[in-house]
Parts: C-alpha cells; structure tokens; sequence
C-alpha cells in the first residue's frame, strides 16, 4: 500500500472537542500530527448546547487548561456571559461556566489548531483502520480512497458513528443536525474485535430570538470581573457588556401537547432502544417520570454576539416535528416563536471503555487510542479532556515515554478515565463533583498548582505558563511565612472583629490564626493592620495568591483529613498486579470478580477495587493470593 | 503464578501447600481432642507415625483405628484417623483428623509426634485461611468461622451463626443506605446547582443523621453484650483470705464440670475457671485474699488481685460470716464498692451455717449462701447472672456485635456522622458534610464492601427531576 503523504506521528480523527485537543496536544509536543475531518469548516463544534464549564465541568476545563490544552482559552476568548457557581458553597464546590458564541468558538478552536507548526489539516471521511500482523495500527483509509500511514491513531467519533437522528417517526443517518454520519469506522473496529454498543442523546429546538416576548421572563445576568478559564487570560468584560440569559416556564397546558405526541415518540414507542443520560432527560420523559410536576423551567439562550438564533436549555425533545412546535407555541411567551430547527434524539455507537488502557490506548491495537464519545462520555469538557490526555500519550508513545496517567487524587481528569474503564457506563458519562472522593483537592482555584507542573515536564505547557506558576508558587510559600509570622495586637484588630461580629483578643496572636474564622476574610485582616497589608503587597499583588492562603487556611482540617484519605488510597493504588495473572484460575474469587477482572485487567489493588462487580472480598482474595 | 500450581498435577483447583497441624479442639475441655492435618501429602506424612495404615491408600471419608508411635518406637495414644480426600474437605486440600483422648499431657504429646513427621504447626486461623482461598467460603464466613471455633458457650455459637447468616450485613448494609440517602441530599444541591429541584430539606437531613446516630448507638450497645457472650462475662472474687473463694468457685465450677486451669506463674495470686450457666460464660477469678501487708509477695499478689478487679464485668465480694465484721473490712467494703464504680458489685455472706450472730447488722447483704452444703447455690447463679447481665441488652434472638473491629468500624462511622450533624448545626455547607458521610460510608464498607460514588448519583436520579 502506498500513500501520497509522508507518515505521521500521530493521525486525529474527528476535530470536536476531542480531536482538537488531541490534535494541539500531540502537535504541541513536537509530534508530526494530521488531523482528518469530515468538515474543516465544523472544527470543535457545539452540538448542543452553547456553554462551556459548569459544576465539575468547570474544573475540568480549568485542568485542561493547567496541562497546556486549549479549551479554556477559546472559551475565555468567546464567551458570551460568564458566571461562577456554587458561588455560596465551599471553594471546591465553585465552578465557572460561560454561555459562548457558538460559531466565534468553532473559529478560534481553528485559529488556535492553525498555530500549530506540526499540525496538518484534512477533510476526508475515515472509513477503514488499518493495521500489521502485529495487530499494531498503521494508519487510516479515507472516503476518497488515500491512504495515510502513522505511528499512532486517535478516534474521536462523536456522535458520528453510524449516528442516527430521531424526530417523532422520521428518521434518517446523520452526526448532527445537517451532517452526515460516518460509516465504516465502527464495522472497522468490529473486526478488529471490539465490542460496540450504542447510545443515545438529544437536543432541543433553536428558534429566532426575535420571534420570543422576554417580558414575562425573570431575566439572568452574568458576572462582573468574572473568573476566567485559563490561567493566562487576564481579564474578561464585565456583567454590562455581556449578554443576558432568561429563565421561562412549562405548565399543564403544554404537557398536555406534549403527551398528545407520546404514541408517537420513538422515546415511548420503543423506536429508540439505546439508554440515554438520566441527568439531561428530553422534555416527554421529564412529563413521564414526574408527573406530579406541574412546570419545568426552560433557560433561553443566546447563540452569539451577532445572530437571532436562540437555544432553549430545558426542551430537548425527539417528538414530531408538530407536536415541538405546537408545544413550544403553548409556553408562555412563545405564542409566536419561529422553529430554525427542531429537537431530535440521536443515536449513535460507542466502544464499551473497558476495551481501553488508562493511557486512552486500546488494549487491542497498539497504537490505537480512543477519547470522547466513542468511549460513552458526554459533553465537551469530558470529550476535551480525553482529547488531551490522548494526543499526549499518542505523542509520548512515539516518543518512546510512559504515559501520563492523572491520580484520582489529583485530577477530574483521572476520575474520569478511571471510572470508564473500571465502572463502565450504562449512559452517557457526565462528571459531576461528586464522583470525585476528594473534590476538596480537586479545586478550580488550584489546577495550575496541581497540574502545570506536569504539563510543562512533557513539553505541552509553555514557558510562559510555567514561569507564572513557578511566580505564583513562591509567592504563595512567602505570603503563609508571613502570615504565619506575623503577630496581630487587639489593638488593631478588635474594632475589626467587633465589626465583623466574632469575639475580640484578649492577647497578640499570629495573623493566620484569625483566617479560619468563619466571619472573617483574609482582606479584613490586611484592612485592619496597614503594615501587613503592606508586606503582603510586597511579596504579591495577585489576588489568587491571597485566595491560596484563604482557602487552604481556612479548610485546613478537611483538607489534611482529605490528603490523609487519599495517601490511604495511594497505599492500594501502589499495589500492582501482575498482567499475566489467569482470574478464573483462583477458585475463591466470586464468578462474577473473575469474570470482571479477567476483562478489565486491573494493573493495581487500588483499581480492582474499583470495578463494579468485583467485591470487598474478591479484592481479599486477591491480596492473600498475591501476597503468597 | 505459584509452584503449587505447576505440582498440583490433575488437582488444579485446589492449590494444596506444606502440611499444616494443629489441636482443633479447646483444649482440656472433652474426653476427645482432635489434632487436624492439612496440606500436601498429609496422609503419607502421618503414615510415618501411625500404626494401622496406610492412610495414603484409604478412601476419603473413612476412619481407622491405630496407634500414634514416636521416634523412640514408643506408642504415644491409640487413636481414630479420619481421611478426607481434596477438595471434600474442611480446607479443601488432603486432611487426616487424628482423634486422640481429651488430657492436655496427651493430646500436646500427639502434636508433638506429628510435627516430627515434618509437618509444621499451624498458625491461628490458617486452616481458615486456606479454606477460604481455596474457595470453601468467604471472607465473612471466613471471619464468622474463626470466631465459632472461639466461641465457648452456647450464646456465643448463636451470635456466630447470626453473623454467618448476614443479620448483622443486613444492618449495616440499611445504615450504609441512609448515609447514601443523606449524601444524596447534600450532593443534589452541589452537582445539581441549575436544576430546577428543591434543594435539601435540613431538617428532614438533621432527622435523618440524628436517627442514624441512635441506631448506631444501639447496635453498639449490643457490643458489651457480645463480648460478654463471646469472650465470657469476667467474674472476680474477692474477700479477705478464708472468707470461702476458692470453696464457692469449686461449688460452681465442680457441679457443672467445667475444667480449673491454674494459670503458670500466677498460682500465688489468683486462680481462673471457665464456668457456664444457662448458655451464658464467666471467667472466674479467685483473687489472692486481700489484706493490708508488708510482705513483698503478698503485696504483689495483692496488686493483680486489683488489676483483675479492675477489669472485672461483676465484682463479688465474700464475707465470711462467721467472723465479725470489723471496722477495718466494712470500710474497705466501702472502697472496692466506690472502686467498682458501674460494674456490678455483689456482696455476698458465706459460712451462712456456721454464722456468728448478729454483729454484721448494719451491712446490707445481697445474699448469704453456704457454699459447703451447696444451700442458695442457686439463688447466688441466678443472682450473678442477673447482675451480669443489668442494663444490657441480652436476648436470645437479638443481634450482637461481637467482633471488636466490627465495633471500632461502626464506632468511627458513629463519629462522622455526629461531625456530620455538628458541621450540619454550625452552618457548613453542604460539600463539608459529605466528607464526613463519605468516611461513615467509607467505614461501614470495611465491614460490608466498597462504596460506589454511583450508588449516590442512582439515589439522587430515583428521587429527583435533574436535567434543563
């Protein structure tokens, strides 16, 4: 076989969240990298809804940013209105979220990609994957019939695999609404020897803002000085020049429409088979499951800067194309709204995750990696971050150096991949924070902390990034030397307390032993005493680095008890396990343990443990039988 | 992976290891002991030091009569060899069950002609251990096995019987679930910001934490219970000298034939006994009379003598009745009385037949028996076990907890989830309570299993409406 093309590094198939990650990622860290996609003009776009972060969503995108991705700096660049969740909870719970400009993200994703001195672009249809005897991947074949050789392969499908969109009983292939699907990828793999399942999602109907009556709408504002997504964006606009959300509302009248449909639904009609997220359910199943509830909100939003189209977060639907819009007519403040595109249902193939490696690279072809929708996930901040960690393993590979592979205890990142391949997923894969047994570590406040390190060690993170989080580091070190060092008298401080409601000195105490009380901010403290709000200057006048001192003072104790949790872990999660070990061969392992082990080949203690299926006492079992 | 494997030939599913022995039966307690073998080539081993063989030719599940012969050629005990072939066996692998006759001298004799065949001793719970690595049971059952072995009263096999059959899985699993519910609650409003649900109810969350909170206390509770049922209810006599110990705990121990073990090294100070009634355990301790004493031995005798009382479940004192009762003794009456403290403290008249008179008039007896004529025997076991038994809950059907690591997991489950209900009064949110429901959860899985962060979102998916 032969090929016009030189042989590359590293071949991205698919340029959506993951893929364009991908596809920075590898070519940032100096692999020779070609990205293939059916559209060179579609590049990371957002099917769904437009917004990027949210809670846990929020600090993956930070920690994408943190390793040297290039999600977090699109979004800052194409923001549309910004807020910060969670906002009244503890730091771990905040979480940025923007609404983003639909089309301005998809091009600066693409100036970004174009940035890149090791990247190649190329729209093609990839329709075989191609390997030796060795089972070792050598590249792709496309649509037009081209051959292109690399060391290593990135899928990231989608919801093109053999994609199928549903609106009441039509139904047609598709990877999204006014794209076609990608077959023979999936027939591919299947002979290969993969396992394949399908899933399914949805969206809802875009309609002409200018069609809607907002005026009985509770209007939602974004932030002043919002907080951005990547550490190197130095500020974003303020509430004024952004724009605004609103919030709208379901009722009887509507549901009854809407259930006039359901014989027709391919939901309820059994059209549809695949599972679909429980978190993100269509508007007929919400109706369905929760009948007692008489209204659902909808949150109306904006698509862009400069057009009318307008996305309805909450109305994400698969009913006939006359009942959404008989329906949509009946909400209260939509009596005249024009439909620019209907809701459907899409579904869609995805490879059970267990098939893969916690380095993305499958178990069976070398060479092979998979990340976004193809291993069950949702959403583009899941899919970016898989993105990323394949096109840096991808690279390392070809580099001859071990993966990367993030800790449960050190990133979102490494909770995800850690439960796809040892949980699997019977739905689309969503992270919430509560996946995260240590979400107190896990802040969007301390990515950079966490990670840049390690970004800048494979050669992905820039200079720049790493000297401002060298900066940021020892300014945090001094500024809890001073704080830790420097006396406060009652003199100063008592009005202040008496101030802020809490009990005053009877003697000089340290300036940090003040900062756990709950009344109290770090700021008061520097507000109270001139000279300490001068040596505080002088070390730093970066806010995040008092923030630093605020937070891991204040939260000391959850999060020592936290890191305590988490070496506990680390004690299993040093424990290898053998690869060639032969589970149906120990006899005291449950069927099921066996079974599942023997699938997923656990390479720790610490991660056997977590596969579903394997029990506390199959993972004894397993600890007296290596230990003899 | 193991050398075992690649020996075992044919017998591949039972991974058989050296030869392990060991006296499977308490010792001194019966007519007959049993020293078990297990492993490897354990019948051509013991056919070395058995007359009446060869056990290696025998089918399983058959017994031979022969003699045990040491090295000197001597026989040793003449004794029933029981074959089990692997895998129908105890631990899966080749087992020969020697039983030989009861006596503590004979039986360690036995062992001992044994372990020079090559066979090592077993260590605790090993033949435990291999049964469950070779697939016999589980680790439950493993840990519930151990404990019915060490179980020496009726009470106690039943409370092992009832963790085998998962009564006390069953609690806790319906613990683990209400954490779960709590966590869901706490977590819906922390994932679940922008949903259109209706966020935790506290005070349905206080109920719920404050309910769990009391039935772990109640479980817990159970706990003295238990260890009183297992490990026997620590029974200490004290009194000055001839004032009739070691008569009543003759008394007690002789008539229901229980065996009197002298404790090596400690027989100038305090005597034990094992003695059952109606199901229930005590361990008797004779303590060394107590007197004020400038004799070094006797001071030393005297300090374990408190020891013992300090750690005692039921406090029993005796006062010889035929004495009179000086100022001195009713005063150090007063003392252990103050000592003893919650433990129960029984005050007991003895040599009721050859009392004295009225002088004892202004101390308040629980009882006067006379140990000799075995008069109010009766009354004093019933008495004693009542005592024993106040303010705990004994119930034959009711569960106990039994194992002390079960108590400190569910112990420390407990705290968190007080820190819980403490984080929950002062105000914190809600991502700092699930820490603290996270290591309940985190501590209740050490006795049933892994907690799943999934099990949290399934709640939080049943109950409510989530998605825009």
């Amino acid at each position: 076989m032969d090929s016009l093309y030189p042989t590359y590094d590293v071949i991205v198939v698919g340029a959506g969240h993951a893929g364009s990650e991908a596809a920075g990622a590898a070519a940032g860290m100096g692999a020779e990298t070609l990205l293939i996609t059916m559209n060179l003009d579609a590049i990371a776009k957002m099917s769904c809804n437009p917004a990027i972060g949210g809670v846990a969503k929020g600090q993956l995108v930070k920690e994408i940013d943190a390793l040297g991705g290039l999600m977090g700096k699109v979004a800052d660049k194409t923001g549309v209105q910004y807020r910060m969740l969670n906002r009244s909870k503890g730091p771990a719970m905040w979480s940025p979220r923007c609404q983003s400009d639909r089309a301005l993200y998809s091009k600066k994703m693409r100036e970004e990609l174009e940035k890149k001195e090791h990247l190649t672009f190329r729209q093609d249809n990839v329709i075989d994957i191609l390997t030796n005897d060795n089972n070792k991947v050598t590249g792709v074949r496309t649509q037009t019939g081209q051959n292109f050789f690399s060391e290593t392969v990135i899928l990231n499908s989608g919801t093109f695999g053999n994609g199928t969109i549903h609106i009441g009983e039509h139904q047609f292939g598709g990877g999204r609404s006014g794209e076609r699907a990608s077959i023979g990828v999936s027939a591919a793999l299947e002979e290969l020897g993969f396992e394949v399942g399908r899933l399914k999602t949805g969206t809802p109907p875009r309609l002409d803002g200018r069609s809607i009556d907002y005026s009985s709408m509770e209007i939602q504002y974004g932030e002043d000085n919002p907080t951005s997504f990547s550490f190197m964006t130095d500020s974003l606009p303020d509430k004024d020049e952004q724009l605004t959300c609103w919030i709208a509302e379901t009722d009887e009248n509507v549901h009854d429409v809407l259930r006039s449909g359901f014989d027709r639904s391919p939901m309820f009609n059994g059209r549809i088979k695949s599972p679909g997220p429980r978190y993100c359910p269509s508007i007929e199943d919400k109706i369905n499951r929760f009948e007692d509830k008489d209204s659902h909100q909808l949150f109306v939003e904006p698509e862009g800067w400069d057009t009318y189209e307008t996305y309805l977060n909450g109305f994400s639907t698969s009913l006939p194309e006359d009942v959404q819009y008989k329906a949509l007519r009946t909400i209260k403040g939509f009596e005249n709204a024009v439909m620019l595109r209907p809701g459907y249902a899409i579904e869609y193939d995805f490879f059970f995750p267990y098939q893969i490696h916690r380095s993305l690279e499958t178990k069976r072809v070398d060479g092979l990696f998979f990340a976004g929708q193809i291993n069950g996930t949702t959403g583009y901040e899941e899919a970016a971050c898989q993105g990323l960690m394949a096109g840096i393993n991808a690279a390392r590979k070809v580099q001859g150096e071990r993966p990367i592979v993030l800790k449960r205890s050190e990133a979102y990142i490494g909770v995800l991949i850690d439960d796809l391949i040892n949980k699997g997923t019977k739905e689309p894969y969503r992270m919430f924070t509560s996946r995260a047994e240590h979400r107190i570590l896990l802040r969007q406040d301390n990515a950079d902390l966490r990670l840049t390190e390690i970004g800048h060690d494979i050669g992905l993170a820039s200079d720049e990034r790493y000297e401002q989080y060298k900066k940021k580091k020892e300014e945090i070190d001094e500024m809890f030397e001073l704080f830790s060092e420097y006396t406060v008298y009652p003199e100063k401080m008592d009005p202040m307390l008496e101030d802020q409601g809490t009990s005053t000195l009877d003697q000089p105490v340290k300036a940090d032993s003040l900062i756990p009380r709950p009344q109290l901010t770090i700021y008061d403290l520097l507000e109270a005493d001139p000279e300490l709000k001068e040596k505080a200057h002088a070390i730093s006048e970066n806010p995040k680095v008092l923030d630093q001192i605020e937070i891991q003072t204040k939260y000391q104790g959850y999060i020592e008890k936290e890191f305590e949790m988490a070496r506990e872990m680390e004690r299993k999660e040093n424990m290898a396990i053998p690869q060639e070990i032969d589970y149906h061969s120990i006899e005291s392992l449950s069927t099921e343990g066996q079974k599942k082990l023997n699938r997923i080949r656990p390479e720790t203690i610490g991660q056997a443990g977590r596969i579903s299926g394997v029990s506390a006492s199959d993972i004894s079992v397993l600890m007296i039988y290596l230990k003899n | 992976m193991s050398k075992e494997n690649e020996n075992s030939g044919e017998k591949q599913q039972i991974t058989e290891k050296e030869p392990i022995a060991a006296i499977s039966t308490p010792i001194g307690e019966g007519g007959i002991a049993v020293i078990r073998v297990s492993g490897k080539e354990a019948m051509e081993k013991v056919d070395h030091i058995f007359e009446g063989g060869p056990l290696a030719e025998q089918e399983s599940h058959t017994v031979h009569y022969g003699k045990i012969v040491n090295e000197g050629g001597r026989v040793v005990d003449e004794v029933m060899a029981t074959v089990f072939r692997n895998p129908r066996s105890y631990t899966g692998e080749d087992t020969v069950e020697i039983s030989c006759h009861g006596g503590v001298l004979v039986t360690q004799a036995v062992l001992e002609t044994v372990l020079s065949a090559g066979i090592r001793s077993a260590e605790p719970g090993e033949f435990t251990e291999r049964a469950f690595l070779n697939g016999k049971m589980e680790l439950s059952q493993a840990e519930a096995v151990a404990d019915l072995i060490h179980a020496k009263s009726q009470k106690a096999v039943d409370a092992a019987h009832q963790q085998l059959e998962g009564d006390l899985g069953e609690h806790i699993e319906q613990f683990r679930q209400n954490i779960i519910d709590a966590k869901a609650m706490v977590e819906l409003e922390l994932d679940f910001i922008e949903e259109d649900v209706e966020f935790a109810d506290y005070e349905e969350l206080e109920k719920l934490l404050t309910d769990l909170d009391r039935e772990i206390e109640d479980l817990l509770a159970t706990y003295e219970t238990g260890r009183l049922v297992k490990h026997g209810v620590r029974t200490v006599f004290i009194g000055q000298p001839n004032a009739g110990k070691s008569t009543l705990l003759n008394t007690l121990v002789g008539k229901d034939r229980a065996i009197v073990t002298e404790i090596a090294g400690t027989t100038r100070d305090t005597i034990e006994a094992d003695w059952s009634y109606e199901g229930l355990l005590f361990q008797l301790t004779d303590t060394a009379g107590i007197r004020d004493t400038n004799d070094q031995i006797e001071q030393e005798g005297v300090k374990r003598s408190q020891q013992a009382l300090d750690k005692a479940d039921v406090v029993v004192y005796l006062k010889d009745l035929s004495q009179p009762l000086e100022r001195k003794e009713r005063e150090k009456i007063g003392q252990y009385q103050k000592r003893a403290g919650d433990t129960p403290f029984v005050l007991v008249g003895t040599k009721k037949d050859i009392e004295s008179g009225d002088r004892e008039e202004r101390m308040e007896f629980d009882l006067k028996i006379s140990a000799l004529e075995g008069e109010r025997i009766e009354d004093f076991k019933k008495l004693l076990k009542e005592r024993a038994l106040e303010n705990k809950h004994y119930d034959a059907s009711s569960l106990l907890v039994t194992s002390s690591r079960h108590r400190d997991a569910l112990q420390k489950a407990q705290d968190h989830v007080q820190s819980a209900l403490q984080a929950l009064h002062d105000g914190m949110t809600g991502d700092f309570l699930s820490i603290d429901l996270r290591a309940a959860l985190n501590e209740l899985g050490t006795i049933t299993g892994e907690i799943s962060n999934e099990d949290v979102l399934d709640s939080i998916f049943s109950r409510f409406c989530i998605g825009k």
